[in-house]
């Protein structure tokens, strides 16, 4: 079981989108995974707690210095994006 | 969901618009006039993207203006439609990020919310539909969408 967090500005619109397609994606590749969303200002102190973040690419540097797997997403809406991450992230082959 | 927009009467069709931010306005216009937002939302909508640029582009031709669950100007949950005849320009160096289609996001009930974005996911995941959407020019047109991909 991994856990993922997705961030966006506000934590409750962009985020939460990812969050459904990348519940897909998990579901898609037979990944189990846990996925939770919060606005960028909870993000870097919870990042710690989660195996890799999904955050819009404007954001990425926002964790600096965390030491957890951080992706950007340019298209929420796009499963095979973010299955695309989570290969690249090394969650799934 | 197309056909709850026509019904909430949370729809709106616009020719084009110079600023991202008169767009943003117009978008909203329709849910201010049945009080589900107030101005002080949209300052929040415009000041969103002012300070975190235009990620609220969700894919190409799609906006989605939004700012935090609890946040002042919202009095009830909904998702305000509007589109645009020719593309509105966010980053003049960047096309990817220009937008016809607009999903206003309003939000208190989080479980609302929360049910309206699982809706809104579904809806733009089936193939062909914002195609569809950029064609469309009234309200029936919405109508005919909502039927042909049986939403």
């Amino acid at each position: 079981m991994i856990k993922i967090l997705v961030c966006c500005a506000s934590g409750s619109g962009t985020s939460m989108l990812t969050k459904l397609t990348t519940e897909k994606a998990c579901k898609a590749l037979g990944i189990e995974a846990t996925v939770s969303h919060a606005p960028i200002s909870e993000g870097k102190s919870a990042a710690r707690n989660y195996d890799l973040i999904l955050t819009a690419k404007n954001f990425v540097n926002t964790f600096n210095g965390v030491s957890t797997k951080v992706a950007a997403v340019k298209n929420p809406l796009s499963v095979d994006e973010i299955k695309a991450a989570l290969k690249e992230s090394g969650f799934a082959d | 969901m197309l056909k709850s927009f026509v019904e909430n009467k949370h729809v709106i069709f616009c020719d084009s618009f110079d600023d991202w931010r008169d767009a943003i306005r117009a978008a909203a216009q329709p849910m201010i006039a049945d009080g589900t937002i107030d101005d002080e939302y949209i300052v929040k909508l415009i000041k969103n993207v002012e300070e975190w640029g235009p990620y609220i582009i969700i894919a190409p031709n799609v906006a989605m203006p939004h700012s935090s669950v609890g946040t002042g100007g919202v009095h009830k949950t909904a998702i305000g439609f509007m589109k645009t005849k020719k593309p509105v320009v966010f980053d003049p160096e960047d096309e990817s990020k220009n937008a016809q289609l607009f999903f206003t996001l309003a939000a208190v009930d989080n479980e609302q919310h929360l049910n309206n974005m699982m809706a809104l996911s579904e809806m733009l995941m089936k193939d062909g539909i914002i195609e569809d959407l950029l064609n469309a020019k009234t309200e029936q047109d919405l109508l005919d969408i909502n039927n042909k991909y049986s939403l």
